[in-house]
């Protein structure tokens, strides 16, 4: 019988504890965008009542209001919640199937073939709208594939993939440097877009189709949340669990490139983003689950967040991408001190 | 009653299995039966082609030649996670998600029979509970695993692979990185899984006396050829040490289960065997 030991129930119940906490803290993370989100719609060049905010919303014509809220804020709201909540689940995507937190799409040249793309796009060809976005999206997609070739000649290894990744976004930071000096006739301010990120000039139209991307991938990686799980615990054990190992990973990270390729060709890189949420998300969690709408929460937060610093913290205004690749470089050195004493 | 499941008969063997990584061939032309419900020892020297058969068996790489077949099949031609159903594996270094708990990480043994977007079932969690009763590790349940010692991991590892409910489970060296107390426990918990649930455990062992004592049955390899196969009593002698392992030993009884007990003889030191004996009156 069940009842021998008094222990039954216990994963259950601890489960669901976990499951508890998890949602709390989700909640708690949604307070903080509502926060973020009505600080942005409210403050700008001119600060309106949350009354007259609202009006505007629900579609009443107030003169000044209805132009700041519809075609500034409200869009650069938006489209930094999707663009953060996506950068957020790419990254943590990516760190949890290959096990490394340095393994984000902005460290290993996903954004920067992204960004190069488009850069190429506008500056060598002279092309603009809507084909940039899909050049941007092409370059991701073709850095990844790259990177994937190169990594799976022989045995799968990643650190392979890591250092490949690291070598080629190097090189195509390169790239987009030397274009950008090139063409400097151009004008600068748009290009610096694509070296940073940034949400000036997002517009309402901006979101639908960026919208349906994130939707539509963000739901096939927690289709392969499971397997996003199980890849977690090494390169043995997710074959002799049944896992389709080389299915689940492509789908996984491909899923992941288009959200930050497709995110690039909207915003920019914003740097580090991708690299803080997932790893972030983890600390907070500290269950061991994928936490991938807890990443992607937390990106949207660190956009946000950073878009209120750069606007109204200093008395230039900064990108947002600016100010994330602020935050994020200590990061980066905190985390790496934090991974050798862990090895040392 | 025993509660939960009990492993199902299968017939796992090679034929003519030609094995080894990339274009390096490690074992040629083996053929040999995993016998049922009983544990089974692979031994033999560092290179000698032990891990890639185990390998083999879990699937991990394929035969470049000759057939595993299971119950007359070969793996290719079953479906992933039914075999995942029959066949577990316990690796030499899984890795530990950070901050995993214990009853979570034990779950994830249960991947093989979920379905998408579905949460873990009533039978998911009774086989997680079970599992860490039998391992003894229920109270850690709700502990980080990276907060264990190694012997309480291992058990934890043990009890992922039994959540999983194989009814045949390869252990490539599980008791490699353990003090002697653990290894003892690790192999009493393996035996007892064997005599519980019949599970069929076959496994890599360094220890020539722990396998000659827990081991129902051994198949020595050398250079990648399978030298001798039987029961320790059968195949265990001096002979064999000196054929798998190119070590000159003595072989004696163990004092404790009565199982073949190697004792090395090296360079130094072996004068004082031939003495002590004499005096004993020992031949």
């Amino acid at each position: 019988m069940k009842a021998d030991t008094g222990k039954t129930g216990i994963t259950e119940a601890g489960s669901r504890n976990r499951k508890k906490r998890e949602l709390r803290i989700l909640a708690f993370m949604f307070g903080i965008w509502c926060i973020a989100a009505v600080f942005l719609l409210l403050y700008g060049d001119q600060v309106y009542s949350p009354g007259t905010v609202l009006r505007v919303l629900l579609g009443e014509e107030i003169r000044g209001a209805g132009y700041a809220v519809w075609t500034i804020r409200l869009p650069r709201v938006l489209v930094g919640t999707l663009a953060g909540f996506s950068f957020g689940i790419a990254g943590n995507t990516f760190q949890k199937i290959l096990r490394n937190a340095l393994a984000s799409p902005d460290v290993m040249g996903i954004t920067s073939g992204a960004s190069a793309a488009a850069v190429f796009a506008m500056m060598v060809l002279g092309l603009s709208g809507l084909i940039v976005s899909f050049m941007a999206l092409a370059g991701g997609v073709t850095v990844a594939a790259v990177i994937l070739l190169i990594s799976q000649q022989k045995e799968f290894s990643v650190n392979k993939m890591i250092l490949t990744g690291i070598g080629i976004q190097a090189m195509l930071q390169a790239v987009i440097n030397f274009i950008i000096l090139k063409t400097s006739d151009y004008n600068i301010a748009d290009a610096l877009r694509w070296l940073s990120g940034s949400l000036n000039g997002v517009r309402m139209r901006d979101l639908s189709l960026f919208g349906f991307i994130v939707i539509l991938c963000t739901a096939v990686i927690l289709a392969y949340e499971r397997e996003l799980q199980i890849l977690g615990l090494g390169e043995e054990l997710p074959v002799t669990l049944g896992v389709n190992v080389k299915g689940s990973r492509r789908f996984l990270i491909y899923s992941a490139v288009i959200l930050c390729a497709g995110t690039t060709a909207v915003t920019g890189p914003l740097s580090s983003v991708a690299f803080m949420s997932g790893h972030l998300a983890g600390r907070i969690l500290k269950t061991g689950g994928t936490g991938t709408v807890h990443a992607g929460l937390i990106g949207a937060l660190l956009v946000l967040i950073s878009e209120a610093v750069g606007q109204f913290a200093f008395s230039t205004r900064y990108p947002v991408g600016v100010i994330t690749g602020i935050i994020g470089a200590p990061y980066l050195i905190c985390l790496l001190a934090g991974l050798n004493r862990k090895n040392g | 009653m025993e509660k939960g499941f009990t492993s199902l008969d299968h017939e796992l063997k090679a034929e003519h299995l030609k094995a080894g990584y990339d274009k390096t061939v490690i074992i040629e032309d083996m053929s040999l039966v995993i016998p049922d419900h009983k544990i089974t020892v692979i031994i033999g020297s560092n290179g000698c082609g032990k891990s890639t058969l185990l390998k083999t068996f879990a699937r991990l790489i394929p035969p470049m030649g000759g057939k595993v077949l299971l119950d007359g099949k070969e793996y290719a031609a079953m479906p992933s996670r039914k075999l995942a159903q029959i066949i577990g594996l316990l690796p030499q270094s899984p890795l530990v998600p950070e901050g995993i708990k214990v009853s979570d990480l034990i779950a994830r043994g249960r991947y093989p029979y979920q379905e998408v977007f579905r949460g873990m079932t009533k039978e998911d969690y009774a086989a997680v509970d079970e599992a860490m009763d039998m391992m003894g590790v229920a109270e850690f349940a709700d502990r980080n695993v990276d907060e264990l010692s190694g012997g309480q991991r291992q058990r934890v590892w043990i009890a992922m692979a039994l959540a999983q409910e194989t009814d045949i489970l390869f252990l490539d060296e599980p008791t490699t990185y353990l003090d002697i107390t653990y290894q003892v426990e690790i192999l009493d918990l393996l035996t007892d899984l064997n005599r519980k649930k019949k599970t069929t455990i076959v496994m890599v062992l360094h220890d020539i006396n722990l396998s000659a004592r827990y081991a129902d049955y051994l198949f020595a390899l050398r250079k990648g050829k399978l030298a001798a196969q039987g029961t320790p009593d059968e195949i265990v002698c001096r002979e064999l040490i000196q054929d798998v392992f190119r070590l000159d030993s003595y072989v004696t009884r163990d004092p404790v289960s009565d199982s073949p007990f190697i004792v090395p003889m090296g360079k130094y030191h072996s004068g004082v065997r031939g003495k002590k004996n004499a005096s004993r009156g020992i031949p």
